[in-house]
C-alpha cells in the first residue's frame, strides 16, 4: 500500500465542486465519488510556503518555523527568505524515512538526501540545488525542465503564459512517469503549482464567461485532470490518491497597503523620509510584511524597537481597533484579526509576526512598502489567495480527518495507511 | 573615525552570493535596473546568499557595512574580517609592498609570482638597488614577524589552469592584479619585447577574467593600469577618470549630445600603453557581460621605498628598479644624485606627468579594496596626488641632495620616445579623496629624503655603481639603439621656471597644493625659467 499526494496549488473548494459536476474534471468526479472530498482551511497566512509547510509537517508555524515567504534577519530591519533549511520539524518523508518521490513541492528547496528522489518547488533558484540525487540533473536538462513558469514573462503575454503553463505540466507528467518505476517509494508526492499561476492571472477571465480565456481556463484544469486521471491509473488498486490544495483563490477588487495605514495614524514612521525597513524610525510602534502579518516594534527583537512587554496587549487593541475600522466605499476590508499568541503554538512562537490579518474576498492585502496609498488597483496580479476554501480528496475517504480540516491534519490520511510512524 | 564605506550594502560585497541566486546576470544589467524591476513589480524578490554567514540563508542584500559583524573598522574603512585577499605580481615593487601591508592590517594574503620581473631586470643586465632575498626568505622573515603569506609560484599567461585551481583553493574576496609587465621601454626595444609584454599582459589578464567569472564572479578585481594609457591631449581637456563625467557634452555641428558614462578617448604613447588599453576595454567588457567588477586604477608616476612594514626589517624590503626599462624617473633621478652622475631629462624636459608616493599608493588600494564596486560596475580611478613637470623633478631631488652634500648636475638629451616635449595636463583625481578618503601623506621632499638615505648605504650604493650604465636609455621609440645626444648641461638651481608655465602649473596642481602643501611651497619658492 502506498500513498500518492497531488497537490493542486491556489485551487478554491468552489473550482472543484464545479469543475467535477461539469465535464471539466471527470476524473476527479470519479475519484470524488469512490471517496470524500471536503472544504479544507489553509494556513494562517494562507500563503503556499506556509501552508505546504504546515503540510508536509503536520504542524504549525510555531512549530515548523515557516511564517512567510520573507522574514526578518534577527535583530535587524533586512529580509531574509527562509528556505527548506528552515523548517524547524521533519518533512513526513524524513520522518518515516520510507522511499519516496518529492516532486514540485513549494518552500524545499534547497533539497536535503533522503531515500529516493526530491525535486524542489518554487522558490527554486539553482537547478543544481534542486536535485536530489544530483544525477537526475542531467534528465531534467535534456527535457529543458521549468521549476516554475516565468511569471515575469508570463506576465508580458497571456499567449506565452499559456503555452509555458502547458509545457510544465506536460513536463511534470514527464517526471512522474520517468520516476514512478525508477525507484520502490512508498510515498510519492507532486504538487502542480500551475493552477495557482493561472489564477493569480487568469481568474478575472475566467469569471467572464463570455470571454476566450475563459475557455482557455477550463481547458487547463481539463489538462491537470487527465493528468490526476493518468496518475491515478498507474496507482495500485489498494494505494491511497490524497489531493488538495494549499488555499483557495479569488479576484483582487483592490489592493490594500498596511503599511500606508500605519503611517497615516502614526504607528510607523521613517527617518530621513526614505521609505524602507531599515529606516524605520525608533518612534514606530508597529509595521507589516506580506501577506498580512503585523510586527509590533519590540525593543528586545528590533535594533531600534520600543515596546516593552507591558505595552503589547494594549498595542495590540490598538492595532486591532484600527485595523478593523478600515473600510473600502463603506465596506470593512479586514474579515478577521488573528493574535498569534493564541494561534500559534511551539518553540518558534518568538519569531512569529504579532497580528495576522485576513481580509475580506477581493481585498489583497499587502505588506510592502512600494506604494505611496493604501488602497491601489490591482495591475496584472487577478488573483489573491483564499484562507477558508483549500480543498481535500481522498479516493479512500476522509475519515481521519475533522468536518473542516485545517492543512495540517492532512497527514493523518497518511499515517491512516502507513500506520503510526 | 568616519568610515567612507559604512554605507555600502551586500551589493558590493564580496561575500555576497549572486551566482545561482540572483538569476538575472546578462549583458549589460545594472543593479540599478534590477532593483526597479524589483520597484515596479512588488511581487518580485531580489534574493541572495552570504559566505561567511550561510545561517542567513536567502535573504534581500540590504545589510550594510556598518551593520554586519563581519566588518571590523579600520583605518583604511569598514573591512571583511580576515579578508582573503590575492595578490598576483606579489615579488613586485608594489605587490610585495602591499602584501605586507595587508598581512599587518589582519587580511589573509595569497601571492601568486613567477618571478618574471627578476629575470627581466636581469635579462637587460641589471639588478634591484635594494636588494632582495628569495621569495622563501622573504615569507620566512614576514612570518617571523607574524605576517603570514601563503605563495604559488605560478605564470597567470601561461599556467591559468595552475591559477584556477589556486582561486578555486583560496575563493578571495578581492584580487589584486599586479601581475603586468610595467614598463614602456621593455616594450620598445624590439618585436620580441613587444610581443611579451602584450601576450603577458593582455592574455594573461583575459585569462583571469573567464577564470574570475567561473571561480569567484562576485570578487573585485583591482588592475594597475597607468596614466600612460590616456596619454597627453594637446587641446588641454582634463583627463577625466577612465569615463566621462555626467554633465560632459559634445558639442558639434550647432548639436550636443551627453557624454556621462562613455570611455573617454585614450591615446597610449608606447606598445605597453596600446596594451593596457587593451586591458581596459577586456576588463570593461567582461563587466558588462558577466557581471565581474573591477576598479581599474591609473596610477601615476611611482616613486619612493617607505612604508613602515619595508622599514621593519631590511629583508623585508621591496626591489629598486632604476634601469632604463624598470625604473621611474623619481627614483631614477635619486639615483643618479647618490651616484653623481648627471640627472637625464628627456628633450625639453617640460612633460608634465601624475606621481605617488608608494605608501599612498597602497593606501588608495586598501581604501579601494574594502569598498567594491556593485555587481557589473566597471570604474576607473587616477590614482595620482600631484603633478609635477619632469624638470621641477630635478630640481627638487638637487634641492633635498644638497642636504647629504651631492652636487647634482643636469644633462638634457634628445627623447628617446615620440611624445611632445610640451603640453599642458589638466588631470582629474577626485574619487580618491572623495569617494574612498583617501588622506595623501606622502611627501615629495620627505620621501626623496628617506630615499637618498637607504641608497646611501655601502651596500646599495655598491650595487648601484656596479650597474650605473644600465640607467642612461639607448632604446628609442624609433626603434634605434644608442644613447641620446646631449643637448644641454647645467647646473641644478641654475634655471627660472617659464612664468606661463609656472601660471599653468600653478592652476592644474591645484590637488597637489591640498595634498602637499609643503611640496607646493616648495615649488612655489622657485622661479626658474628654463629655456632650450
Amino acid at each position: 500500500m502506498r500513498n500518492v499526494i497531488l497537490g493542486l496549488d491556489g485551487v478554491p473548494f468552489e473550482h472543484i465542486q464545479r469543475f467535477t459536476e461539469t465535464d471539466v474534471m471527470p476524473c476527479l468526479h470519479d475519484i470524488i465519488q469512490e471517496g470524500g472530498f471536503k472544504r479544507m482551511q489553509s494556513s494562517i497566512p494562507e500563503i503556499s510556503s506556509v501552508s505546504w509547510s504546515s503540510m508536509i509537517t503536520g504542524k504549525n508555524p510555531g512549530m515548523h518555523h515557516i511564517f512567510g515567504f520573507t522574514d526578518w534577519i534577527p535583530q535587524s530591519y533586512h529580509i531574509r527568505f527562509p528556505s527548506f533549511n528552515d523548517l524547524g520539524c521533519k518533512p513526513f518523508w524524513q520522518q518515516n524515512k520510507d522511499t519516496s518521490v518529492i516532486l514540485n513541492v513549494p518552500m524545499t528547496y534547497p533539497v536535503q538526501p533522503l531515500q529516493g528522489l526530491h525535486v524542489s518547488g518554487f522558490i527554486s533558484l539553482d537547478l543544481n540545488k534542486a536535485v536530489y540525487p544530483p544525477g537526475f540533473i542531467n534528465v531534467l536538462n535534456q527535457m529543458n525542465y521549468m521549476i516554475d513558469v516565468d511569471m515575469h514573462k508570463a506576465q508580458q503575454s497571456k499567449t506565452l503564459f499559456l503555452k509555458l503553463l502547458h509545457n510544465s505540466l506536460q513536463q511534470r507528467k514527464t517526471v512522474l512517469d520517468k520516476t514512478w518505476d525508477l525507484y520502490p517509494w512508498k510515498q510519492l508526492m507532486m504538487v502542480i503549482t500551475g493552477t495557482d499561476r493561472i489564477g493569480h492571472l487568469m481568474i478575472k477571465d475566467y469569471n467572464m464567461i463570455d470571454s476566450s480565456l475563459h475557455q482557455e481556463y477550463l481547458n487547463y484544469y481539463h489538462e491537470v485532470d487527465k493528468v490526476i486521471g493518468h496518475v491515478y491509473k498507474k496507482m495500485n488498486p489498494d494505494d491511497q490518491l490524497i489531493l488538495l490544495s494549499d488555499h483557495g483563490m479569488t479576484h483582487i477588487n483592490q489592493n490594500i497597503w498596511l503599511n500606508n495605514i500605519l503611517m497615516e495614524h502614526g504607528f510607523l514612521s521613517f527617518k530621513n523620509n526614505l521609505k524602507k525597513y531599515d529606516q524605520i524610525h525608533q518612534d514606530s510602534v508597529a509595521f507589516c510584511l506580506e501577506p498580512g502579518r503585523v510586527y509590533l516594534h519590540h525593543k528586545d527583537r528590533f535594533p531600534h524597537g520600543s515596546i516593552q512587554p507591558d505595552q503589547v496587549s494594549q498595542i495590540k487593541e490598538m492595532l486591532i481597533e484600527l485595523f478593523s475600522s478600515i473600510k473600502y466605499h463603506g465596506q470593512p476590508v479586514i474579515k478577521k484579526i488573528v493574535d498569534t499568541q493564541k494561534v500559534y503554538h511551539g518553540p518558534y512562537l518568538k519569531d512569529a509576526p504579532d497580528l495576522l490579518l485576513l481580509p475580506v474576498h477581493g481585498y489583497s492585502l499587502r505588506g510592502g512598502l512600494s506604494s505611496s496609498s493604501v488602497f491601489t488597483e490591482p495591475n496584472n496580479i487577478q488573483g489573491m489567495h483564499t484562507q477558508e476554501d483549500a480543498f481535500l480528496i481522498s479516493n479512500q475517504g476522509l475519515d481521519p480527518v475533522s468536518s473542516y480540516p485545517c492543512i495540517e491534519e492532512t497527514l493523518n490520511l497518511f499515517n491512516k495507511t502507513n500506520g503510526e510512524k | 573615525m568616519i568610515c567612507h564605506n559604512k554605507h555600502k550594502t551586500c551589493w558590493n560585497c564580496p561575500a555576497a552570493v549572486l551566482k545561482g541566486n540572483v538569476d538575472f546576470r546578462a549583458c549589460g544589467q545594472t543593479k540599478e535596473e534590477i532593483e526597479q524591476q524589483a520597484k515596479d513589480n512588488p511581487d518580485m524578490q531580489v534574493v541572495i546568499t552570504c559566505k561567511r554567514r550561510p545561517s542567513l540563508g536567502y535573504f534581500e542584500p540590504g545589510i550594510t557595512f556598518e551593520e554586519c559583524p563581519e566588518y571590523i573598522e579600520t583605518e583604511y574603512g569598514y573591512m571583511l574580517r580576515n579578508m582573503r585577499v590575492m595578490i598576483l605580481g606579489i615579488d613586485g615593487y608594489l605587490g610585495w609592498t602591499l602584501a605586507l601591508k595587508l598581512a599587518r592590517l589582519g587580511c589573509r594574503v595569497f601571492g601568486v609570482d613567477n618571478f618574471l620581473r627578476r629575470d627581466m631586470v636581469s635579462e637587460k643586465g641589471s639588478h634591484t638597488g635594494i636588494p632582495i632575498c628569495r621569495m622563501t626568505e622573504r615569507l620566512r622573515v614576514a612570518a617571523s614577524y607574524g605576517l603570514d603569506i601563503d605563495f604559488r609560484r605560478i605564470d597567470i599567461r601561461d599556467e591559468i589552469s595552475k591559477l584556477r585551481e589556486y582561486l578555486s583553493e583560496v575563493k578571495p574576496e578581492s584580487i589584486i592584479h599586479y601581475a603586468e609587465i610595467p614598463s614602456a621601454p621593455y616594450s620598445m626595444v624590439d618585436s620580441y619585447h613587444a610581443l611579451d609584454v602584450q601576450d603577458n599582459n593582455t592574455l594573461g589578464t583575459l585569462g583571469l577574467l573567464f577564470a574570475m567569472k567561473d571561480i569567484v564572479p562576485e570578487t573585485c578585481m583591482i588592475k594597475l593600469g597607468t596614466m600612460g594609457e590616456y596619454g597627453a591631449p594637446l587641446s588641454g581637456r582634463p583627463i577625466f577618470e577612465g569615463l566621462f563625467p555626467a554633465d560632459a557634452v559634445l558639442e558639434w555641428d550647432d548639436r550636443k549630445w551627453s557624454l556621462g558614462g562613455e570611455m573617454t578617448p585614450r591615446n597610449p604613447a608606447s606598445f605597453y600603453h596600446v596594451g593596457k588599453v587593451q586591458d581596459t576595454y577586456n576588463v570593461y567588457e567582461a563587466c558588462r557581460y558577466w557581471w565581474l567588477r573591477s576598479y581599474d586604477i591609473m596610477q601615476g608616476v611611482i616613486y619612493g621605498v617607505s612604508t613602515d612594514e619595508l622599514s621593519m626589517d631590511k629583508r623585508l624590503r621591496t626591489r629598486f628598479d632604476f634601469d632604463e626599462w624598470f625604473g621611474t624617473v623619481i627614483n631614477r633621478f635619486v639615483v643618479q644624485a647618490v651616484l653623481g652622475i648627471p640627472l637625464t631629462i628627456y628633450g625639453k624636459g617640460e612633460q608634465i606627468r601624475g606621481f605617488i608616493g608608494l605608501d599612498d599608493a597602497m593606501q588608495c588600494m586598501i581604501r579601494l579594496m574594502v569598498c567594491p564596486p556593485e555587481p557589473g560596475q566597471y570604474d576607473v580611478v587616477n590614482q595620482v596626488t600631484a603633478v609635477y613637470r619632469i624638470c621641477d623633478l630635478a630640481e627638487a631631488v638637487a634641492e633635498v641632495g644638497e642636504e647629504f652634500g651631492l652636487k647634482v648636475q643636469v644633462n638634457r638629451v634628445s627623447n628617446p620616445r615620440v611624445e611632445p616635449d610640451r603640453h599642458p595636463m589638466e588631470v582629474v583625481s577626485k574619487k580618491l579623496e572623495g569617494d574612498f578618503g583617501l588622506k595623501a601623506k606622502v611627501c615629495l621632499y620627505d620621501e626623496i629624503r628617506r630615499m637618498m638615505k637607504v641608497l646611501l648605504e655601502p651596500e646599495v650604493l655598491q650595487r648601484l655603481k656596479d650597474k650605473q650604465s644600465v640607467i642612461a636609455p639607448v632604446t628609442r621609440w624609433n626603434g634605434e639603439k644608442k644613447h641620446c645626444d646631449l643637448l644641454e648641461e647645467y647646473a641644478a638651481g641654475s634655471k627660472q621656471l617659464d612664468k606661463e608655465l609656472k601660471q599653468q602649473l600653478d592652476r592644474m596642481d591645484g590637488r597637489g597644493e591640498e595634498l602637499s602643501s609643503i611640496e607646493k611651497k616648495k615649488q612655489l619658492e622657485e622661479d626658474i625659467v628654463v629655456s632650450d
